[in-house]
Formats: C-alpha cells, structure tokens, sequence
C-alpha cells in the first residue's frame, strides 16, 4: 500500500476515526496496531509472520534486560537481542548476496537463498528493534518505559514497531525517542497545521516531482543509456540526483504528517542536504534517522574520534561501509558507501592539517557544488545495480558527446528539477531572513503545490527506499 | 493558514479549467509514459466501437495513421499487444478488427490497467478534464520553456562545452549490436483468454510483424504466433532491410510512412 494509493488514504480516514472516537479512546493504542498489520500485510499477507517474529523477539529480549537485576545477565539478552535481530536481517537481505559470491552459482543452495523474497522494511524495523534493545540496556532505571508490565510492554513495543506511517522506510525512530510519546491522544491537540505543511510538501515532492522524474531517469538503465547523448546522459543524473532527494524526503515527511495526525512527532529525516558544504555536512542533513542510528549505535561504539587518528579514519570507513550495505544487498552499495566513508576521511583529514575556514561566499557555493556533483555522480550505484553499468554510463559520456541531444528530456529534467533547487533557496533565504515578509506568501504557496498535486503529479510509482 | 491554502488551490483550479479551454491542446507528451497514460485514458472518452484498433508495442505506434479515423493506435511504448488487449477487455470494447502486432510480448501492466478502468477515477477524469494526464500543467510549459529561445540556446551551448571536454567522441557499442541469443517467453494463456474474448466478440483478428531491425526475436515470436494460433490471418511480412530504423528497432518516420502505406494495401486485402 503506498502512501498515494486510494487503499492507504482509506485506511487512514478509518483509523483517524476511530481512533479518536471517544468511545473507543481507551483502545487507540489497538487501533494503530491494527492498522499497522492491514497496511503492512496489504503488500504479502504472509509476511506479518515476519514482523511479528521481530516483534516478539524485541519485546522477549528487552523485558528481560528490563526486569534482570545482574548486569552481565542483561549484557546477554542485549547481545541475543541484536544477534536475532541481525541475523533476521542477513537471512532475508544478505543470504542470497553472499551466497552467490562465495558459493558455485548452480548449487542448490544458492537457488534456495536467491528465491528468498526481500520483506518490505525489514532494513528498517530491524534497526528499530535494535534501538530498543541498545536503549533499554542502556537505561539502567527503566525510564525509557512508563510501566514494566508484560502486557503494556508487548503493546507499546508492538507499536513501536508496526507504527504504520513509518514501518517500512522510516524515518528510523528510537525507542528513546518514542516510547515517552505513548499516551492518550485528544482530537483537539493534533497540529493540524504542521501536519498539513509536512503533507503538502511531502505529497508535492514525491507525487510531482519524483513520479514524474521517474519516467525520464527511467532511461539510466543498461543498455538504453547507451544510445543518448553525453549532455542527456549527465542531465539524467541530475535528474536523478532530483528524483531520489524528492522521493525519499517526501516519503519521510508524509510520514511526518501522518504521524502528527495521531499525536506522534517523528524524527526529522532531511534537511535541506543538497546545500551542504561538506560530506560530513551532507550526512548531518541526509537520512539523518540512518546516520544517527549509526553514529550512537555503531560509530560510537567502536570508539568514534576517540582512539586516535587511524581509529577515527578506519570507524569513518566502517561505518560508511555497513551503512551502504544497509540499502541493498548488491556489493555496489557497498562501495556507494566506502566512496562516503573516504570522501568523509579525506576531509577531516584536511581539516585537521589546513584547518582553515572559508567564509566567502563564492568559495562556500564551490564548495556546494563539489559535494553536490559527488553525491550525484555517486548516486549512479543506486540506480545501476551492477559496477560493470556505472562503468559503462561514465564511458557512455565520454563517448556519445556529438550524438544527438533529445531536448525534450533535458527539459522535463530541468524543469522539475528547479523546484527542488527553489526549495533549497528559499529554505536559505528564510534562514536568513526569518522575519523576511515573503513567508506571508507562505500559504498560497502551499495552494499553489496542492494544485500541482491534484493536476500535475506522475504515474505512481514505488518508493525508491522500499526496496530497502 | 490551512484556510488560504485551500482556497487558492481552488481558485487555480477554477482558473485552470477554464483557461485549459482556450489554450492550443497540441502539445506533444512530455514522455513515453504520458503517452500510454494518455492512451489508456482515452479510451475511457473515445468512441472505439467498431474501429479498427492496432495493439502492440513502441514498434507499432510508430504506424502513421493519421487522418484514418476509422483505426485507433492504442499499441503502448515500453508495453506490449497484452496490456492494449486487457484494457479493451476490461472497458468491453468489440472493435470491428483487432490487429495484434508480435514483435514484443511483454507481460500485462496491471497498473497501466487499473488506472485506465478504475471506476472512480476514469468517471472522475472524464467529468473533470483537468484531472487527465494530458491536461497536466507541464505539458502547456515545456514546450514554452522550449520556444523562448534563450534556453534552447543555454542548451546548446552546454553541448558544446560538453564537445569540447570530450572531443575523440566515438560511440559505444549498443543494444542493436548485441546478438540475441536468448528468446523471449510469452504469456500464452494470457494470450488464449485475451484472443477467446474478441473471437467470441466477433471482432476480426489479424496479426502482423513490423520490420524492426531484422531482429532475431521479432522472427521467433512471429513463428510462435503461427505455431499457436494458425487460424489467424498474418499480414504478409515486409523485407525489415528496405525499412531503415533510428535505432535498429523503431523506423524512421519515413520508413514509417512507408510501411504504413504498404501495412494499409495488406489489411485492406484482409478485412472482411
């Protein structure tokens, strides 16, 4: 069920209603569960198992780290927590990867592992479950929970995890983060007005501007790429660069808006990224859920900046590295990653030995443009899913340089990719002008993107981010 | 806020449906999806009863029927004769001729489907037309965009720098120049239910294989057509190496119009 099907805006106009329907005001926590299995299982019915498997693990794992008095004891469960969690991750995500690398391809094994169907978001309420068994590990007093009781337990991990707006593409949320807003809910206390600005947006950037983007990077497959001309071929993957930002930060902020329409605030997943000055920068503003989870959950655990140089380099390196491989499981996420954890060590590298801050502005919108046109051209491992075809897209531009130039498409690229570029600006303008008289045009602006939803959006189309 | 936002989209949509009345509609699809979202729709609103009606792939809708208001081109780019023959099954259309071209059989687009026969939507587009897709806003600017001029000239010049930065051009091997070696697979049931329908219908049925390339799969798929359904009439295949193509699978629009006219003088032999 996509957030632009007629399905889900049913089951949304339900679940509101009875979720705030005062006679059923005690059961809203039963509501949103329920919800979240109908929209979860409208994608294959038989991989609720699965989720209810992560379900139950997390909620077995953490009531034992919450209820054990001896800290190794709770050292274990944590540990089987995140090792049951993991493994469920590889078996479904990894196996058939691995096992196409390591082992002859013909073996039955192989046929076995590679006909395992990737479950929708597993990449996500995995990460979710390992938040909860982390945090409550760390919190020694139990305060991440308003009671330890196994029934209220199962149902707030329950939702935790199925909470329908963001299980299964995030925003990553952490049980720290989520487990104090569970709580009854009042009609009268929804934000209706950041709700509607997140779904405004939201809709606008996925429904306009990534769907209609998708019909033209469409062609960034192998071997139609090949036929286009070398100006085509690099306004494709601005193109992209566009679509993918529209994509995913639209889908986090729907799920924002759907979330704040039931009392819940989710973490913030993007923030402007394309105006970063820096890769470290980038990923302050880029899937901030992800690279938070990884920098408190990983990056920090492995010692972070503090066991030297080398260590600080090496964790970037890992970290990144792992992060890529959480998108996909194809060894060109990987190196998608490995390119960021470099380009990451490279400049702290740089900023250690130079330590020298730009202040023009001509320089900081160079630097803008370095990082953008990294992040693009590295966008390509996403879309292509082998190396041998990034190879041959780069070949392809160096190559097709006097074929003929398909205007049309350049156009379709530039036009819709320049909204995203205004979105970028104005959110730099306001920034600095916050009591600038243009936010009073604010609301026709809003007008104006819901107009362009109900006229001008594209074919649906997936969410580039189910895929993982 | 929330109050002055809704308004304004309400006066733009006012606007809009009447300004769509006065504006030229000719302007061309911005891609190859619009064009079959396009398609799919208006059979919703056109009357396609009795019509002549051409069902296949890319390779088809380059067939220059224009002025022929008796045949309807309802084949879809990047699709396939299937998906064209599901959604006149599921609208109940009865052509008078179903021509089914078999140089591609992809599987059925369900989406492309739905969106053209959902009741609720197709009734809505076709009472509102400013909900079409070729209605869209960005039709109307892309093509304004385009004539203005200065950024046709932007884009030129960017060409060139990107010539200068890469002048031993030299192009890559492409699709065309692979050898296929592996042969399609069809949806052959699909095909059976879909041809029993219009059988049943009355409608006649003729296939037909464009010349695209000389392509070794066009000729496998058309020899299965054969194989499986031998009561159906084929048009007399053209020699694919008199029909130049732009790129080794769709003709040039003068191969195209060349074609045609030799495509007509065949089905006119056939119909009944």
């Amino acid at each position: 069920m996509l957030f632009n099907s007629p399905q889900f805006f049913l089951l949304l106009f339900v679940t509101l209603f009875l979720y705030y329907l005062p006679a059923l005001r005690k059961l809203q926590i039963y509501t949103l569960i329920g919800a979240g299995f109908v929209f979860y299982g409208s994608h294959k019915p038989i991989l609720v198992l699965l989720l209810l498997t992560s379900i139950a693990l997390n909620i077995i794992t953490s009531y034992q780290i919450a209820t054990q008095k001896n800290r190794a004891t709770q050292r274990l469960y944590a540990t089987v927590g995140v090792v049951l969690n993991l493994a469920l991750l590889a078996f479904f995500k990894y196996a058939g990867m691995l096992s196409l690398t390591f082992l002859p391809k013909e073996s039955p094994v192989v046929n076995f592992l590679t006909s395992i169907p990737l479950p929708i978001g597993i990449s996500f309420f995995t990460f979710q479950g390992i938040s909860l068994v982390v945090d409550t590990f760390k919190s020694q007093d139990n305060s991440l929970f308003r009671n330890i009781k196994p029934t209220s337990h199962t149902v707030e991990t329950t939702l935790f995890i199925a909470f329908f707006p963001h299980a299964i593409a995030g925003p990553i949320v952490k049980a720290h983060d989520f487990y104090p807003q569970i709580k009854t809910k009042f009609f009268r206390e929804i934000p209706f007005e950041p709700a509607f600005k997140a779904l405004v947006i939201g809709f606008f950037l996925k429904t306009v501007l990534a769907d209609n983007l998708k019909d033209e990077t469409f062609w960034i497959s192998f071997p139609q790429f090949q036929g286009l001309s070398s100006l085509n071929l690099i306004f494709l993957l601005i193109g992209y660069s566009s679509q993918i930002f529209a994509d995913f930060a639209g889908y986090s902020l729907i799920a924002i808006g759907v979330a704040r329409l039931f009392g819940y605030e989710l973490t913030q997943n993007f923030n402007f990224p394309y105006i970063s000055r820096s890769f470290a920068e980038f990923w302050q503003r880029w899937h901030i859920s992800l690279s938070s989870f990884l920098r408190e959950y990983l990056y920090i655990p492995l010692g972070g900046n503090r066991k030297g140089k080398f260590r600080t380099y090496l964790n970037l390196m890992i970290v990144m590295g792992l992060g890529g491989l959480w998108h996909g499981a194809a060894w060109s996420y990987l190196v998608w990653g490995m390119f960021h954890g470099v380009a990451l060590a490279i400049e702290r590298l740089l900023d250690d030995a130079l330590k020298v801050k730009i202040r023009h502005w001509s320089l900081q919108m160079l630097q803008i443009c370095f990082v953008y046109t990294a992040v693009t051209l590295a966008w390509l491992l996403f879309k292509l899913p082998e190396f041998s075809q990034v190879i041959a897209y780069f070949i392809a531009i160096a190559h097709n340089a006097h074929k003929a130039v398909d205007y049309q498409k350049i156009n379709v690229v530039v036009f819709y990719s320049l909204f995203v570029l205004f979105y970028h600006l104005y959110y730099l303008f306001i920034s600095k002008y916050p009591q600038s008289k243009v936010r009073q045009i604010e609301p026709y602006l809003y007008g104006v993107c819901l107009f362009l939803i109900i006229t001008n959006s594209g074919s649906t189309g997936e969410f580039i981010y189910f895929q993982f | 806020m929330i109050k002055k936002a809704l308004l304004t989209t309400l006066v733009l949509l006012v606007f809009y449906s009447i300004a769509t009345q006065f504006i030229n509609k000719n302007f061309v699809a911005n891609n190859m999806n619009e064009r079959n979202f396009i398609k799919a729709d208006q059979v919703n609103y056109l009357n396609l009863e009795g019509k002549k009606i051409i069902v296949g792939s890319s390779i088809a809708h380059r067939l220059a029927l224009e002025g022929r208001q008796d045949f309807h081109n309802l084949s879809l780019e990047g699709k396939s004769a299937l998906t064209s023959m599901e959604i006149l099954i599921e609208q109940g259309i009865k052509p008078k001729m179903l021509l089914i071209e078999t140089n591609v059989f992809l599987p059925i687009d369900h989406d492309l489907v739905d969106y053209s026969t959902n009741i609720i939507f197709s009734n809505l587009r076709q009472n509102v037309p400013i909900l079409r897709v070729e209605q869209k806003p960005s039709r109307y600017m892309m093509p304004i965009m385009m004539n203005q001029g200065k950024l046709g000239k932007v884009y030129v010049g960017l060409n060139e720098m990107v010539k200068t930065v890469f002048p031993a051009s030299k192009q890559v091997s492409q699709t065309q120049q692979v050898k296929n070696t592996v042969m399609p697979k069809v949806n052959l049931p699909d095909l059976k239910r879909q041809l029993a329908y219009f059988e049943k219908q009355g409608t006649q049925i003729v296939f037909f294989d464009m010349p695209a390339g000389c392509n070794e799969q066009h000729t496998y798929l058309a020899k299965l057509m054969r194989e499986n359904f031998p009561h159906i009439p084929f048009l007399p295949t053209a020699n694919c190496a008199d029909f130049p193509t732009s790129d080794a699978t769709h003709l040039t629009q003068e191969s195209a119009q060349k074609y045609t006219h030799f495509w007509l003088k065949e089905v006119e032999k056939i119909e009944k």
